[in-house]
């Protein structure tokens, strides 16, 4: 499902509903990271993805008479349910991904995944985060060059 | 590193067009809504070039609905089903450990890229 069902590669992992789906039951949140050769690799993802199902269900089309024409990330529901051994179990159904316009990502989100990926350059932290609080006043920064020599 | 050279690439020929425009070069006005043009090209059978047409810059969508940002670093069409599995694990508390099965149902053809 989607283009790699069994990714092989963390760029393969990019495109694959299973791996993603297995990935956030591992470890319970995502980041670069979950996208590199390293993670997907993890042997323990094999144990995983026998219990994980993925399929296309009409119930998830709702009403949108434009359905055909949205791509595959924007177009109706998608419903994701669980059930733990003992028993309980839970669904939740999603019509947008967060950081949509209709429920846009807090500045931490965005802060979280801003830090995250400083993490992979050579990046003083510090430095980072001065430059993060420039960038959320970006419409009032006299001089941009005080951001691109935090980054540098 | 082919997602962001290709948006980068689409935003330099927006440039590079507009630019020629404003240079006054001249190419066929109905690019957009012709037979053989970008919709046809593009397009699926439900879409309707007039009504595209019609709508553009009314508002751009760069201003309403806006801008999406991408939570996690992946394809968008996985990323609802990715919230999905957070919300159920800190709602059932579930780990690899105790989770008996996990299904995650997407509307029909949304299981492409």
């Amino acid at each position: 499902m989607l283009t790699y069902p069994q990714p092989k590669t963390g760029l393969e992992g990019k495109f694959s509903l299973q791996y993603a789906l297995a990935a956030g039951v591992l470890d319970g949140q995502y980041t670069l990271w979950s996208c590199t050769d390293e993670a997907v690799h993890r042997t323990q993802l094999h144990a995983l993805y026998p219990r994980l199902s993925v399929a296309e269900d009409p119930r998830c089309t709702g009403d949108d008479p434009l359905l055909e024409t949205r791509s595959s990330g924007s177009r109706g529901v998608v419903e994701v349910e669980a059930v733990r051994t003992d028993g309980q179990r839970a669904t939740v159904r999603i019509a947008r991904a967060p950081g949509h316009p209709s429920c846009e990502l807090t500045w931490d989100d965005i802060a979280t995944k801003f830090m995250d990926c400083v993490t992979h350059t050579r990046i003083n932290p510090g430095k980072a985060e001065r430059a993060f609080g420039i960038l959320k006043r970006l419409e009032t920064c006299v001089d941009v060059r005080e951001v691109l020599t935090l980054l540098h | 590193m082919t997602k962001p050279l290709h948006t980068g690439w689409a935003a330099r020929s927006a440039l590079a067009a507009i630019q020629l425009a404003r240079s006054g070069f001249t190419a066929a006005p109905d690019v957009l809504e012709a037979p053989a043009g970008f919709f046809a090209a593009y397009g699926v059978e439900a879409s309707k070039p007039e009504a595209a047409m019609e709508q553009l810059g009314r508002p751009w969508v760069l201003v309403d609905p806006g801008l999406a940002l991408k939570r996690f670093p992946c394809c968008y069409a996985v990323h609802r089903g990715m919230d999905g599995v957070l919300q159920l694990r800190h709602r059932l508390g579930f780990t690899a450990a105790n989770l008996e099965h996990l299904v995650c149902r997407m509307p029909p053809g949304a299981s492409g890229c």
